[in-house]
């Protein structure tokens, strides 16, 4: 599956998340995984664009909530790129991709919600991107939200990044898609260590890894067996 | 369950030696992972102990 990361950002340079998020996307090995940052002082090659989607089968937009919506220039692109007979309408072609969003937030995300300073909620705003979605007959994947990265702790930053690399590539959101996902970035790592040592340490957490996946299913398989002849 | 221990010992070991935080999120990751692994075989192992020891079922 090939995931294209829309990035728009007014001052791109000077976003520590943005910088944090593109740093951990380059480091993903074997991914496709497109970045694809709108330039500010570019004029948009639509076509350039439109070639784009037709080439992803997931497509994010990644921003900064500006106004409770998106930065201009994905606004823009939305109205440029997005056309009758391209993106919708007869003979349109981009039917049947998944969306997803990554979002971050300068306030602390429990005031997003009845009650808080922010009043409503992440899915309330975004719903004219879900509108989007569905116009377009997109799958609306669950958002993912960053909330004042400034202040994330370290522990909180290495949760992001295995969240942020699993939004752009995770098929399955389950444990045992989860489960899958670390097996494949083992036996990638495997393949791309540089010494045998390491190899060798890889190669045997990813078989005990893979080994507690297969009893934890056969487990499951006759929990499930016996409660069914129990009821 | 001495492999299970082993394997989060060499990842913490792993964890602790790396430098660059991607990887350090991908091992505190597999940390994190492995550790539901083992409370969900536990659970699943109890249950499974639980279902077959039935005494309604003797007889």
């Amino acid at each position: 599956m090939k995931t294209l990361v829309i990035v728009a950002h007014p001052d791109y340079k000077q976003s520590g998340t943005q910088q944090f998020l593109l740093h951990q996307a380059l480091q993903m090995q074997d991914s496709q995984v497109t970045w694809h940052l709108l330039d500010n002082e570019k004029s948009l090659d639509v076509e350039a664009e439109q070639q784009l989607l037709r080439e992803h089968q997931r497509i994010i937009f990644q921003f900064p909530l500006y106004w409770y919506s998106l930065p201009a220039n994905l606004r823009q692109w939305q109205d440029d790129v997005l056309t009758r007979g391209f993106a919708y309408g007869t003979n349109a072609v981009l039917a049947g991709k998944e969306f997803g969003i990554v979002v971050s937030l300068g306030e602390p995300l429990n005031e997003y919600q009845a009650g808080g300073r922010e009043h409503y909620t992440i899915s309330e705003l975004l719903k004219p991107l879900q509108a989007m979605a569905n116009k377009l007959q997109w799958q609306y994947l669950k958002p993912l939200v960053i909330s004042q990265f400034e202040y994330m702790t370290d522990s909180q930053r290495l949760a992001l990044v295995t969240n942020y690399q699993q939004y752009l590539t995770l098929n399955d959101t389950s444990f045992a898609g989860q489960q899958q996902w670390f097996i494949k970035q083992l036996t990638t790592r495997i393949k791309h260590a540089d010494t045998e040592i390491k190899k060798a340490q890889l190669t045997t957490i990813r078989d005990q890894i893979q080994d507690n996946f297969d009893e934890l299913a056969e487990l499951r398989w006759t929990v499930e067996l016996i409660r069914d002849e129990e009821e | 369950m001495e492999e299970q221990a082993w394997l989060i010992t060499i990842l913490q070991d792993l964890l602790a030696t790396s430098i660059k935080l991607e990887e350090r999120a991908f091992y505190q990751g597999l940390i994190d992972l492995a550790n539901e692994q083992i409370k969900r075989l536990d659970q699943s192992s109890g249950e499974l102990d639980g279902r077959i020891w039935n005494p309604s079922r003797w007889g």
